[in-house]
């Protein structure tokens, strides 16, 4: 039968999966330390009809050759980790690194992860949580005669403790991570990343220190799905996927034509 | 008689191989760096033709089948059966660029000039125009797939803590330059055979030239996309599946002569 017909339906396979990848960035286009993702594709097999180099009876080599591929295969969605859109929330605890970093969280497992959501919390125990209720790392807990919480651009947390506005007190300092491939890091769903061989070992330090981002209090990085760009890809994952059913709408109608032959 | 038949059959076959390519090449459309299959059908015995057709259109579309004409040194002679000359089909590799757009990532690398990255498999050196690397656990570029992407001096690895690939494909890792990307041409790049998974293979007789380190023009955090145009090979296809349907006509035609003749004129008259 036709290849064409398994030529388009991966076609049109790939260009779902294309529509997916768009629509789960579109759906996170408001959620908070969101990295879009984008879809890669590479061609299939070929078979060689006619191989290249074959030569003519007068001893000269054809310069030609017929080869078929076979369609299309997904082979990776890629994270871009490009600086997402920033919204002021005024919250002293919501966090955002300008530039390049992620805070570390301790997992209950023991083991550190990485975000870039930076809306803070403080749990029960009066530690420093993210929404999910992972901690930073370093651990930082809010004493509980603590009136008003600051953050500086280099990291440093300090309160003033309740009835005396000229006691300011450090209670910790934000460590940031930073990775020499962060596209190689593995997604864990919920804003969180981890270690991956791809990314190679985080390297820390102090906001504003040695490449660092700074950080700023009351300013949350949103995702950074750029609308356009996502509806633009949309459209032409939508209309590479109709080009490819009218090659299966093509592929019938000459099969039809073959069954016309013996009437 | 039956001579007809057997020659639009096999104009039927060839339309059906090239609509399986064109195929390919729309499915293909947003593939990076991804080159179109060009398909040609011409008349056997013409290959010369073809080749200097080849050489002078590759810029110009698929097109349209060449018209089944008689050549001018097949001449009809007395005694002499009309030659019969089935439809040939030659594909190429179409060269055009694709268009480039801004992905941001650190390891997409767009090859703006001429030639191709060179990468390493198991099975020899392959090029390909798509730059969309990953960095594996040796911290070594490669393909999405896994394979070394070459500079001159082989493998590159980005051990460090930053790298940056410069617009003339130095690579650079904390300021200092670790690799060149290794990027070819070749004579004639439209007879790169396809190998699937982006990559083309260079047939026995072609020779990769190495592309001088001043013309090489890369672009950090772009990616080509694929050369397929969706117009020209909707086109083709509808050309090929009309060619198809002409031959099911002679087809058709024919059998209806033969049930004729063999019906009708063996039948003695009253």
């Amino acid at each position: 039968m036709l290849r064409a017909m398994g030529t388009a339906a991966s076609g049109m396979k790939a260009q779902q999966l294309n529509i997916d990848t768009i629509s789960n960035n579109l759906a996170n286009v408001n959620t908070t330390g969101y990295k879009r993702s984008h879809a890669e594709f590479q061609d299939l097999l070929y078979e060689k009809v006619m191989p290249g180099g074959l030569v003519d009876a007068e001893g000269r080599a054809l310069p030609t050759r017929v080869e078929v591929g076979h369609g299309v295969k997904l082979v990776a969605t890629n994270k871009n980790f490009t600086q997402g859109t920033v919204v002021n929330t005024g919250n002293p605890l919501d966090l955002m690194v300008e530039g390049d970093g992620f805070f570390q969280l301790r997992m209950p497992d023991g083991t550190i992860k990485y975000t870039r959501d930076g809306s803070f919390k403080m749990d029960a125990e009066r530690n420093v949580v993210t929404s999910q209720g992972y901690r930073l790392e370093p651990e930082i807990i809010i004493p509980e005669d603590a009136t008003e919480l600051s953050v500086s651009r280099d990291g440093i947390v300090s309160v003033m403790v309740a009835g005396d506005d000229s006691n300011v007190q450090e209670i910790g300092q934000i460590e940031l991570a930073r990775f020499p491939n962060a596209a190689g890091l593995a997604a864990r769903g919920g804003n969180i990343f981890a270690e991956s061989p791809a990314s190679g070992t985080p390297i820390l330090a102090n906001p504003g220190q040695e490449g660092m981002g700074e950080t700023s209090a009351g300013f949350l990085e949103m995702s950074n799905v750029e609308t356009v760009d996502e509806l633009v890809s949309m459209i032409s994952a939508q209309r590479a996927y109709e080009l490819n059913s009218k090659t299966i709408t093509m592929a019938d109608e000459m099969l039809q034509t073959v069954n016309a032959l013996k009437r | 008689m039956l001579r007809s038949l057997n020659t639009a059959e096999q104009a039927m076959q060839r339309q059906q191989v090239r609509i399986d390519a064109l195929a390919n090449n729309l499915a293909n459309v947003n593939s990076t760096g991804f080159r179109a299959v060009m398909t040609r059908v011409a008349e056997e015995g013409a290959q010369e033709n073809v080749a200097k057709n080849m050489e002078g259109g590759l810029a110009e579309a698929q097109d349209a089948q060449q018209p089944n004409a008689l050549n001018n040194d097949n001449t009809l002679t007395k005694g002499n059966w009309l030659p019969v000359q089935p439809l040939e089909l030659y594909h190429a590799t179409d060269t055009r660029g694709g268009a480039v757009t801004a992905t941001g990532r650190d390891t997409d690398v767009a090859l703006l000039s001429r030639g191709f990255f060179a990468i390493e498999t198991p099975a020899g050196e392959r090029y390909t125009r798509g730059g969309a690397f990953t960095i594996n656990e040796q911290r070594e570029l490669t393909t999405p797939d896994g394979l070394p992407v070459l500079g001159t001096g082989g493998p590159i690895f980005l051990q460090g803590e930053d790298f940056t690939i410069e617009n003339d494909g130095r690579v650079m890792v904390d300021g200092a330059q670790v690799a060149q990307f290794k990027v070819v041409d070749f004579g004639d790049p439209s007879l790169l055979e396809h190998e699937g998974s982006n990559l083309l293979r260079a047939p026995a007789n072609l020779e990769p030239q190495a592309v001088p380190a001043g013309e090489i023009e890369v672009a950090q955090g772009h990616l080509e996309g694929s050369n397929v145009n969706a117009i020209d090979t909707l086109v083709a296809m509808i050309a090929a599946q009309r060619a198809f349907e002409v031959q099911s006509r002679v087809m058709t035609t024919e059998d209806q002569m033969l049930a004729k003749s063999v019906n009708d004129l063996a039948r003695p008259t009253a």
